[in-house]
């Protein structure tokens, strides 16, 4: 049989020195075998697969029923299950192609796209978060999601999908001395693809090479279905890749450059890069986007107020006063130490620490009591110690990264004086009164001061005279001396110098608006100054909407404090009771509107981000004299990136060509970018019909997604480890029949679905073949299959009818069980709960965060990614049984089902079986089905529990999760 | 392939399902039955390499990096060198260079040390409970982890490896073990009330081992597994109805099948979690405790309720034959943390007072239950602290990461109590001696366990995988 398989074979072209075993053996023209069966042919694949049947004495299994097919080409095809009316129709179409009709229609559905891109996330190891310490948000992934979508639907030939998501940024070629051309929108998303492993807090020369050696671990395996990263740390220990090759591999991605991260983002290895966007319709969709989430802010807000006035006064007491938020942060580094609040009626200040500042923060004239129960071992000490700022600042930041907020704030803030000294009893009494004065008679809230915010300097060494005249914008007021400890003071960025004014009988520091966000300062005067001998007293009085302002010290981006204003304090201190009285004071209901609003300026804020026109991406580096040059590359000894080996130059693997000469990498004709062309050098390489792997491999792939298992078994490993390929010489058919399409996808999704092969009863009938080929190695009949995590939800939630069908766009977040998201989280939560229908996209969509997998799709062998997945393992848990019976999302979309059926049908009983049984199983019940849920109705006591009751046993059937 | 030894795929299929009754709760993996890759019954207890006493395994995990001068690694110098940089600072190359702030000035520990039990063994006074079971302890100090930060080094620890992806150390015993229970998962975290540990649910990843082996994250309140009770509104017997509709309707399916194993396997996962619904409910329910077991975890005490609590239930998963508990103590890197890069004496103090009763009153108690032998408790954490202070000259010190000088202790099953191995230089800044490497811990973990760490392997990415990545020396002075 191998002997008739290989004859086959002509025009073999030479063999390479070392890659002389298939599969590095050039593709070559195959032609199908001789079979004897010759009307089971539907096209070549058939050949090759009834061939082997014939020579094994197996007979292939009968064709599946119309009704059976539908199933199939939509799972498969689609994810989803098919609409009854098409499925009727295709089933009573009289036309011989009705079957090929439904196939085109099928592929030409942009849902389509949005099936197959998840196979290819797998393999892109695409998340939307980066992992590790913090899992930092990604927010412009999301477009390379939506770009492999687009090139699915578009069938963007496989050739020119390889070489953008490798090289999008070397397309254009450079004529004469010319200068670099633009980027191309598209193309700069595609590139994300490098950039998509978890990757946080750089550090230097590793990090660099961490990155560099995944590009090249990920894109042998995903392209090539070549494992190069077992030689990052010395040579391959199966196949024939020395550890040089993969540097050699490396040094293609040598000049890459990542644009820096955004300010503030320190934890984030780089940033994004422009790109507009470019798919028709998409920036209205996105404008629109925008516009919606805008007005949503501003009625979440509206909302919270409200309801936050309702719960409180079920609570019965007002949260008066400050409230006050401190962060260590770092001057040399950026933990935070301390998130506490405090706030209720009577006291607000808390210290933090970090690198030795310890701080107090007075609020009110209470004397200062032992906060290291918070703090972790202030000790009680309430005096700041600054030892060199460089300068004194104030903006708004977010918790944790440093990161600049710039939406509004707003509620009151009084005031708040930081000393940069210890105090003495008289200055502590002095104050104490001042501020008792201020609140007395006010009740326990205090009233909002109606000037804008103002922050004040003052000290002996200043400049004190108040009659300096204010400086214009942008000139330089200079530097203070804190004549107690001789700190100099400045403010280091001229756009924001303060100026000088008179308060009373002492000069003051007065800040301008525009040294704040818009919207943060409301015009007003200054309310308070004390000269303080010597110490800086910083006083500030604020309307303002937000949750807080951040204190800059010393410069540098490092934050140290952040102060909250009464509402959101007065909101911090709700949470927490309502946590804890949920169920005696509050409904859970309450409780998860109030903190799903509590949050939603922020995840707006996010989701505004993610809607700038960039993505998550990179480009050459331009070379001298701009940016580095072309580096040395090295073989790095034992994989550790100081430990310097031979040098080595780009070169593509010998184990495929045969020798290790340097590749050939065409600069411009000037050679006056000498760090471009590298990448490009590689994806041509690549996505060229003469590389023995690369179609092959995608073929491969294909296979597996459409038949259950790979034709070689590791769809991204074709090393010794795979165990080698069942049907070569089909593989090897394919991916001439591929490259000859013009790698077109959808020609081979085409060919494979409409083979005889794929249309196979899957039932087992045929003992003698069970008895030579009980794992069905030799496709004599298809092989049944679970629908995987992503199919199930989509497909529960087109059946119930609540599947929100739009195409393309931001993450979702749909409902988690319980408190998973809590557990999670790290300063914040990430998951933007949506209870509506924007979380009831289909499961491509779902927010991939590395830390914390939906435990749905996780108990049906979904994973978020955090290397290039090639396979989905399916298990069988009890725990996908409690998911499916008892989780809150079959139930819910099992009530939508029953209600849907109600509505459609009335109250005929057999009519609502009938229904339930067409939306889920495309199907009617058997007469003996019909009848024993007939009687089960009848009987029911509560007859929408039983319809209800219903729905959800047909969910959880194995025929509906199966695909025959 | 090794397939030929089957005759076909029915009796392939029921042989590796050993008659479903036997399914565990982490279930069966259906598609390396067809990949062939020797793990045709992924659930049954599986025969250990060695003969080892212990059959499972406790792995107390303290988020953030205890300091090792301040509890278990004994530093007299540090005290007489208190406040000064050291006149020859060692080497200091790489990433720790970048965290240190100038000049490194010394820092001794706050803590008094005294020797215990007959081993002698040095403690800081911070463990006034655990001293009392110094000589079940074997301790191994100056272990050196990949990396310097948090999320990497957390990952090493719990994983081999410092990149996501990898399967976590319970993984691999329940995949190598096998599952001790059926109507408990064979892999349970119970991680801190207070919230999560760094990376989240990675460090109990199953990685690329099938979802069978990943770690069951038990909820600290309500029912302990998630969607364990009916849904709202849905009693017992409507339950038990739906549940009857349901298996008729596979039944019927499987019968036109021909009794296709995987859907029978399927059809016996839903029995089975119509029995945890009231089985698992009890492991979780400790108010049948007597008051001095309560008082031997510290439950009724505000500080050591919390991590009480956890080691408590790890007794009960012990005693269930659950194979592998991670207890993690600690919130990512917060002051609820052991990072304590401020103020490392308030700290200790407070992070020791959580856990010292706790973790002394676990190992009395699976003592005097004859289970410490049989089960292998774990201390780590993710690294050491530096003998420098961190930060200024002002207020209370704290310590930097230091990826050189990690502690851990192990103690139960077959470890030789009493005993350490390891050492670190007189400032306790790097290891002497032979390098102690995570992966070494690791192959003695699993030398423990009863398992060749190269014999527990799985092919992934083109490699033959295992928790000891390159190979681990086993620490053959700890292991009696």
């Amino acid at each position: 049989m191998a002997a008739s398989l290989l004859s086959g074979v002509l025009g073999q072209a030479a063999q390479p020195e070392q890659g002389g075993r298939w599969p590095f053996t050039p593709v070559g023209r195959v032609v199908p075998p001789e079979v004897t069966r010759t009307n089971w042919v539907s096209n070549p694949v058939d050949a090759f697969i009834l061939s082997k049947l014939e020579a094994n004495g197996i007979a292939p299994a009968r064709l599946a029923k119309r009704r059976t097919l539908v199933r199939r080409l939509y799972f498969d095809l689609l994810g989803l299950p098919p609409e009854s009316d098409v499925a009727d129709a295709f089933i009573d179409d009289p036309s011989p192609l009705a079957y090929e009709r439904l196939v085109d229609r099928l592929l030409n559905d942009p849902r389509y796209g949005e099936r197959w891109a998840r196979y290819w996330l797998d393999l892109a190891r695409y998340a939307d978060t980066a992992g590790y310490e913090g899992d930092p948000d990604m927010p412009h992934a999301w477009r390379y999601r939506d770009y492999v979508i687009d090139s699915l639907n578009r069938d963007k030939p496989y050739d020119r999908f390889i070489l953008e998501q490798i090289a999008g940024d070397e397309f254009n070629e450079i004529m004469g001395a010319g200068e670099l051309p633009g980027m191309d929108a598209e193309r700069t998303v595609a590139l994300t693809f490098l950039r998509l492993a978890p990757f946080t807090e750089p550090r230097g020369d590793r990090s660099r090479h961490e990155l560099l050696s995944e590009m090249t671990s990920t894109v042998s395996s995903v392209f090539l279905g070549l494992t190069m990263g077992c030689a990052q740390c010395h040579d391959h220990k199966y196949d024939a890749i020395p550890i040089d090759d993969f540097y050699r591999m490396q040094a293609f991605f040598s000049t890459v450059q990542l644009p820096p991260p955004e300010r503030g983002d320190g934890f984030q290895i780089g940033g994004p890069m422009p790109a507009g966007f470019y798919r028709s319709n998409e920036s209205s969709l996105i404008e629109s986007t925008r516009k919606t989430l805008e007005s949503e802010v501003g009625e979440a807000k509206q909302q919270l107020a409200d309801l936050t006035r309702k719960l409180e006064s079920r609570i019965g007491k007002l949260n008066a006063g400050f409230g006050l938020q401190a962060y260590g942060g770092g001057l040399d580094n950026d933990y935070v130490f301390d998130t506490a609040n405090v706030s209720d009626s009577k006291l607000h200040f808390t210290v933090a620490t970090a690198n030795d500042r310890e701080w107090s923060f007075f609020t009110d004239g209470v004397p200062a009591r032992e906060l290291n129960k918070k703090s972790g071992g202030n000790k009680g000490k309430w005096y700041a110690d600054i030892p060199k700022p460089e300068y004194i600042s104030i903006g708004d930041y977010t918790a944790g990264t440093g990161q600049p907020r710039d939406a509004g704030h707003k509620g009151a803030f009084a005031e708040v004086l930081i000393y940069d000294r210890p105090l003495d009893g008289g200055e502590i009494a002095a104050l104490s009164a001042y501020v008792k004065t201020k609140y007395s008679g006010q009740g326990s809230t205090p009233a909002p001061p109606t000037d804008g915010l103002r922050f004040w300097l003052d000290a002996a060494d200043l400049d004190a005279n108040a009659e300096t005249p204010n400086p214009g914008d942008g000139s330089r007021v200079g530097v203070w001396v804190d004549k107690v400890t001789k700190t100099a003071l400045g403010q280091a960025e001229v756009s924001r110098q303060p100026r000088l004014m008179r308060l009373g009988q002492a000069p003051a520091l007065m800040f301008e608006k525009s040294f704040l966000k818009a919207g943060i300062a409301r015009g007003g005067s200054a309310k308070f100054l004390e000269d303080q001998a010597g110490s800086i007293v910083v006083v500030f009085s604020a309307e303002h909407t937000g949750e807080g302002y951040g204190f800059e010290v010393g410069g540098g981006g490092a934050m140290l404090a952040t102060f909250i204003n009464p509402a959101a304090s007065s909101s911090h201190k709700l949470r927490d009771t309502i946590y804890d009285h949920t169920n005696d004071l509050f409904t859970k209901n309450e409780r998860d509107l109030f903190y799903r609003l509590e949050n939603r300026e922020r995840f707006v804020k996010q989701h505004l981000k993610r809607l700038k026109p960039v993505a998550m991406s990179l480009r050459h580096s331009f070379g001298p004299p701009y940016e580095p040059g072309v580096p040395v590359t090295t073989v790095k000894l034992r994989g550790e990136y100081d430990n310097h080996g031979p040098v080595v130059k780009a070169g593509f693997p010998s184990i495929v060509t045969g020798h290790n000469k340097p590749a050939a990498i065409r600069l411009d004709p000037f050679k006056r970018w000498p760090t471009r062309s590298r990448r490009m050098a590689l994806a041509k390489w690549i996505a060229s019909r003469d590389n023995p792997l690369t179609a092959r491999v995608m073929m491969n792939r294909l296979w597996y997604r459409h038949f259950g298992r790979g034709i070689v078994r590791t769809p991204s490993d074709f090393g010794k480890l795979s165990g080698g390929a069942t049907h070569p010489r089909l593989l090897d058919w394919l991916a001439g029949r591929f490259v000859d399409s013009g790698w077109s996808l959808k020609a081979m999704h085409r060919l494979l679905v409409t083979s005889s092969t794929y249309r196979q009863s899957s039932l087992v009938e045929n003992a003698a073949a069970e008895m030579v080929d009980p794992l069905n190695d030799m496709w004599w009949r298809y092989e049944q299959r679970r629908l995987d995590a992503e199919a199930i939800r989509d497909s529960v939630l087109a059946v119930s009818g609540r599947l929100n069908p739009e195409l393309y766009g931001l993450p979702i977040f749909p409902p988690l069980p319980g408190d998973i998201a809590e557990t999670v989280k790290y300063s914040e939560n990430k998951w933007d709960t949506q209870l509506d229908q924007a979380g009831r996209k289909r499961s491509i969509y779902i927010y991939q965060q590395r830390t914390l997998n939906m435990p749905f799709m996780q108990a049906f062998d979904s994973t978020v990614c955090d290397e290039s997945r090639p396979r989905r393992r399916t298990s069988v848990t009890p725990l996908q049984a409690l998911s499916l019976f008892n989780g809150d999302f079959v139930n819910e979309e099992a009530a939508a089902l029953a209600k849907r059926i109600r509505r459609e049908a009335g109250d005929s009983v057999p009519e609502q079986i009938r229904l339930a049984y067409r939306y889920t199983l495309s199907r009617s019940p058997s007469a003996e089905e019909a009848s024993r849920f007939g009687k089960i109705f009848a009987q029911a006591d509560n007859p929408a529990d039983a319809i209800n009751g219903f729905c959800r046993v047909l969910f959880n059937t194995n025929e509906f999760v199966y695909i025959d | 392939m090794n397939l030929s030894s089957w005759q076909n795929r029915r009796e392939f299929l029921s042989r590796a399902w050993n008659g479903i009754g036997a399914m565990a709760l982490g279930g069966v993996v259906i598609d390396d039955l067809h990949a062939g890759i020797g793990e045709a019954n992924p659930f049954a207890a599986q025969r250990t390499h060695f003969l080892r006493k212990a059959k499972n395994c406790i792995f107390l995990f303290m988020q953030g990096g205890v300091s090792q001068m301040d509890s278990f690694e004994y530093k007299p110098r540090l005290r007489e060198l208190h406040g000064k940089p050291l006149s020859h600072i060692p080497e200091i190359s790489g990433e720790l260079q970048g965290r240190l702030s100038f000049p490194h000035v010394t820092i001794g520990s706050p803590f008094e040390f005294a020797q215990h039990g007959q081993s002698g063994r040095w403690m800081s006074d911070r463990f006034p409970h655990l001293a009392g079971q110094a000589d079940d302890l074997a301790f191994i100090h100056g272990i050196k982890t990949d990396n310097q930060n948090h999320g990497p080094s957390t990952l090493h620890v719990n994983t081999g490896s410092q990149f996501p992806g990898s399967p976590s150390v319970g993984s691999w015993l329940s995949y190598g073990l096998g599952s001790g229970n059926r109507n408990m998962p064979g892999y349970v975290v119970i991680q801190d009330p207070r919230g999560a540990p760094v990376n989240g649910a990675a460090i109990w990843s199953n990685g690329y081992l099938p979802a069978t082996y990943q770690g069951t994250l038990l909820r600290p309140s309500g029912t302990p597994i998630l969607n364990l009770d009916s849904p709202k509104g849905i009693g017992r017997i409507r339950q038990r109805r739906e549940m009857d509709a349901l298996q008729w309707l596979n039944r019927r399916h499987l019968a036109k099948r021909g009794g296709d194993s995987e859907l029978e396997a399927r059809i016996s996962a839903y029995e089975l979690a119509f029995r945890m619904q009231t089985e698992a409910p009890d492991l979780m329910n400790i108010s049948g405790e007597p008051q001095h077991i309560r008082d031997l975890y510290g439950l009724d005490n505000g500080t050591t309720a919390g991590f009480g609590r956890q080691c408590l239930l790890a007794r009960r998963m012990v005693e269930s034959g659950v194979r592998h508990t991670l207890l993690v103590h600690g919130v990512q890197i917060t002051n609820m943390s052991w990072d304590d890069h401020g103020d490392v004496k308030g700290g200790m103090i407070r992070h020791c007072s959580e856990v010292d009763r706790p973790v002394a009153g676990l190992l009395a108690d699976l003592k005097q239950r004859g289970l410490l032998d049989e089960t292998l408790v774990v201390w780590a954490s993710e690294m050491g602290r530096t003998p420098f202070r961190n930060g200024g000259m002002s207020g209370n010190p704290g310590r930097e990461h230091n990826s050189w000088a990690l502690t851990m202790w192990m103690a139960g099953g077959d470890v030789k109590g009493g005993t350490t191995v390891g050492a670190t230089d007189e400032f306790s800044l790097r290891g002497i001696g032979d390098t102690i490497h995570v992966r070494d811990v690791h192959a003695t973990i699993l030398d423990l366990m009863g398992l060749d760490q190269e014999a527990v392997n799985y092919q992934h990415a083109g490699r033959i995988r295992k928790l000891t990545d390159i190979g681990g020396r086993v620490l053959k002075d700890i292991v009696g």
